[in-house]
């Protein structure tokens, strides 16, 4: 095997990794805030969770990200990686990739400064998770044949199927209020006594 | 161990498996490129006169 065809595997490897990683990441946080699911799951072992993972995604990305880029048949160049569609080679599969990559960038910088945001502003960033989502499947989909292999395609069903049932369960039963939301909620309904 | 300890080391664990699972998937479809053909090219001398005749029946 070549050197560049280990860059090909690895990054086909780390690439398919680091996204069903983050589906679970999504899972995960969707159902955090999901009123259905508020009985029996432990919120605070799901938080933990939640948030450890990007521990988990971020090498795979980071790896993904610097195998294609050394990788000389895919021809992507480091400016490539953050300015989406500029590549020749099958632009719109590596450009729905770029374009994922800087809303991860942008959603995982947010959260590192929640504080600093707020949280009206932290929760509409957040938000881009599920463009975030949509934009992953369908670089995965449309970059490579992998999804072709059986194994594959149902570890991409599955997290495809359980994101679009929590996502319908969320709209379907509401969000689940934080304790934040609740002290918000009644400093606004002392106000509305005064 | 406490339960955050624990959940955070069978996310590492779920992880590395699931890129054991996704390296056996790619490694078992990955075809190495067909050697190329041996190259059934004669590089004749610049002084060299070839005379060719075609025949049609």
């Amino acid at each position: 095997m070549t050197l560049q065809g280990l860059f090909w595997l690895a990054a086909r490897i780390t690439g398919l990794s680091a996204a069903g990683v983050i589906g679970v990441t999504f899972l995960a946080g969707i159902a955090l805030r999901n009123s259905l699911f508020s009985e029996w799951l432990h919120l605070r072992e799901l938080a933990t969770i939640h948030r450890f993972l990007t521990w988990c995604w971020a090498p795979l990305i980071g790896l993904h990200v610097i195998l294609v880029v050394l990788d000389p048949v895919s021809r992507v160049t480091p400016l490539d990686v953050l300015v989406p569609f500029r590549v020749s080679y099958a632009w719109l599969p590596i450009g729905l990739g770029t374009l994922a990559f800087d809303l991860l960038l942008l959603i995982t910088a947010a959260s590192y400064m929640r504080g600093l945001l707020g949280r009206t502003a932290w929760r509409r960033l957040h938000r881009l998770t599920y463009a975030l989502l949509i934009l992953v499947f369908f670089h995965a989909l449309l970059a490579g044949t992998d999804l072709a292999r059986p194994v594959v395609r149902a570890l991409y069903v599955a997290i495809a199927t359980f994101t679009l049932a929590m996502a319908a369960a969320r709209f379907a039963f509401g969000r689940l209020a934080t304790g934040a939301d609740r002290s918000v909620r009644a400093e606004r309904d002392s106000i509305g006594r005064r | 161990m406490n339960a955050a300890s624990s959940l955070k080391l069978f996310s590492v664990l779920g992880t590395v498996l699931l890129v054991q699972v996704l390296t056996l998937v790619v490694v078992s479809s990955y075809k190495p490129a067909r050697a190329p053909l041996q190259p059934s090219l004669t590089v004749l001398p610049p002084s060299a006169k070839v005379d060719s005749q075609s025949h049609v029946s």
